[in-house]
């Protein structure tokens, strides 16, 4: 009886472990593109998914911000062109390694973010918003003008990672995306759970408590907006170099506000949740509803659907998808059980 | 500075003088002074309105009083006068208070908002908690079992994983009570602890403040309205009205005192 049930013990001891569950996720998902191509699907798909592992890094980082510290943004889209334009002008005409431009990357970037912070500490709510949506648009302006590091309005080309001489393929660097996803899950799942996390809480539920109980919100707040751009600005040096170009006219408003749909929809304060939400809000509209044949040739069809999908979770379940599959779960196991006792 | 030499002898462990804060043409609280004991149950009493929030803001520089000292005998035995202190540098020197609506995070277990309280003493830079580096780790674990330590001295360890959303008000209290327990305070203050409960209840706040104070050697100052718990546990007690001090002394001689009386009751004309 005992030698019995060990092995599923153990089993199920290594699965509570959360690095455990974060890697057989990475593993889910590094091996989707195979999956789908078995089922005979276009192979074309990976670029989506691999937007959605991408957008998944940057919602993440947003999640930290709107999530855990209460503040909101809405200059995402900029932080991650300039993520892009850094990472792409880097590698491609300054033609130094990719380890040098994630490493600007997440540099530069962070030190504006920092300065965003400082800024924010004026201001909160709506006031925030407006604010992070200008810096957003003057970043915007900034990539249009300055053609001779952004190349104008026609964008800014990179080629696929190379890492340690080897130059990856789509599918390579697909997989690469989604190694860089499950690190980051990581990290944000360690950093929400010590102290600075509990920082960021004690910030969102109130100010004044938290400074009596030796919380510097100067601090915290420059720490979540420096860690939101650094992962929005991570996300565009990825997005160049798997989408292979980058022009103004992606890093929209549109954008911020879709990553932002990824946090509401997804879940805030969830890393899963979050994941989640990206594989909604960007994956569903173009490979799903483009498919329908009526629906699919309106035009805008993934803002009417990412519309509709924020009002009904906001009404019906504000507290994202996350709750709801953890409700499924629960829901599940209860079914479960009740079968047991009725067997009994 | 230098009488304040003299009486440090005597243990005390506040002193607060002349306090005054103006707000527009409004005195809240006016040329107020007064001391409290290392270890000692001291109560500020006073009318609706007189200012005892004010006063208690000013000495936790929430508030930036127009005049005056609050003179604080820190954990290192320093003397420091907290008025210009930044508001999170308080807690460092020993002094941690409550609040009077219960400002808990809804989303968090009772353990962790307890963690909050002890934010202070970790030591590990964001770096070594984003990798779990061995201090993160070693730091987060101790404190987890202080934070259950004290969760089990106020007798509520047991719900120690459940999100502090949802539990009954008393327990809520005590989680505040628990969070400020954590930084090994020199004094704290406890504004209106008794606000919202019922009769059992109160008693047996009044009950774990008293074994707080003898377990972790604090001094406890406590804003209240409620006369039967102030009466009841405190060593002390200064009432104030309109931001006046009135009288100072032991539970028996406020009671007495006619002016406090006047100040709660009115005076008597004719």
């Amino acid at each position: 009886m005992d030698k019995k049930l060990r092995g599923p013990v153990i089993i199920n001891r290594i699965y509570q472990n959360s690095y455990v569950r974060y890697l057989l996720f990475g593993l889910v998902l590094g091996m989707l593109p195979a999956f789908l191509s078995v089922t005979g699907m276009n192979s074309s798909y990976i670029v989506n998914i691999g937007g959605v592992v991408i957008y998944s890094i940057v919602a993440l980082g947003l999640n930290l911000l709107l999530g855990y510290s209460g503040l909101i943004s809405l200059g995402t889209a900029g932080f991650m062109g300039l993520g892009s334009y850094i990472a792409g002008y880097v590698t491609a005409t300054l033609e130094l390694p990719f380890a040098a431009c994630i490493l600007l990357v997440i540099l530069i970037p962070t030190l504006i973010g920092v300065l965003v912070g400082l800024v924010s500490l004026r201001i909160s709510g709506l006031y925030l918003a407006i604010a992070t949506l200008c810096v957003s648009e003057i970043l915007r302006k900034t990539f249009e003008e300055f053609d001779m590091f952004t190349g104008g309005f026609s964008g800014l080309k990179a080629k696929y990672p190379v890492i340690f001489g080897i130059g990856l393929s789509r599918e390579q660097t697909y997989v690469f995306l989604v190694v860089i996803l499950v690190l980051v899950m990581m990290l944000t799942h360690n950093l929400v759970s010590g102290q600075m996390g509990r920082a960021l809480h004690a910030m969102r539920g109130s100010e004044v408590a938290a400074q009596a109980m030796g919380v510097n919100i100067l601090k915290y707040r420059l720490i979540a907006f420096a860690l939101a751009t650094a992962y929005a600005a991570l996300g565009g040096a990825l997005y160049i170099h798997f989408i292979k170009y980058s022009y103004p006219a992606v890093w929209t408003l549109s954008m911020s506000l879709n990553i932002l749909a990824v946090v509401v929809v997804g879940g805030l304060r969830s890393i899963y949740g979050t994941v989640l939400g990206a594989l909604v809000v960007f994956a569903v509209p173009d490979l799903i509803l483009k498919r329908i044949p009526v629906i699919g040739s309106i035009n805008g069809i993934s803002y009417i659907f990412n519309g509709i999908l924020i009002i009904l979770i906001i009404m019906l379940y504000p507290q994202g998808l996350a709750k709801l599959v953890n409700d499924i779960k629960a829901l599940v196991v209860r079914l479960l059980r009740k079968g047991d006792v009725k067997r009994d | 500075m230098t009488d304040t030499k003299d009486t440090n002898s005597s243990g005390e462990v506040l002193r607060v003088e002349n306090l005054s804060i103006q707000f527009g043409g409004l005195k809240a609280v006016d040329d107020l002074s007064f001391h409290v004991n290392d270890k000692e149950i001291f109560g500020l009493i006073g009318p609706n309105g007189a200012g005892k929030t004010t006063a208690f803001n000013c000495i936790t520089q929430f508030y930036r009083p127009n005049r005056g000292k609050v003179i604080f005998h820190t954990k290192t035995g320093a003397e420091i006068d907290l008025v210009g202190q930044p508001v999170h540098k308080v807690i460092k020197l020993g002094l941690v208070r409550t609040f009077q609506n219960v400002e808990l995070i809804r989303e968090l277990s009772l353990i962790d908002n307890v963690l909050i309280g002890g934010h202070i003493d970790f030591k590990a830079s964001i770096f070594e908690q984003a990798l779990k580096l061995p201090r993160a780790r070693r730091e987060e674990k101790e404190m987890r079992e202080k934070a259950e330590q004290v969760l089990s001295f106020l007798g509520i360890v047991d719900r120690k994983d459940l999100p502090a959303g949802g539990q009954p008000y008393g327990v809520l209290k005590k989680v505040e009570m628990a969070r400020t327990l954590m930084c090994e305070p020199k004094l704290i203050i406890l504004d209106e602890p008794a606000a919202g409960l019922n009769d059992s209840e109160t008693e047996e706040l009044a009950a774990s403040i008293r074994t707080i104070r003898d377990k972790y050697q604090c001094a406890i100052l406590l804003v209240e309205h409620d006369m039967r718990l102030v009466m009841n546990i405190c060593d002390r007690i200064c009432a104030i009205s309109f931001g006046k001090f009135i009288a100072c002394g032991m539970p028996e001689e406020i009671q007495e005192n006619k002016q406090v009386q006047e100040a709660y009751l009115g005076v008597e004309e004719e």
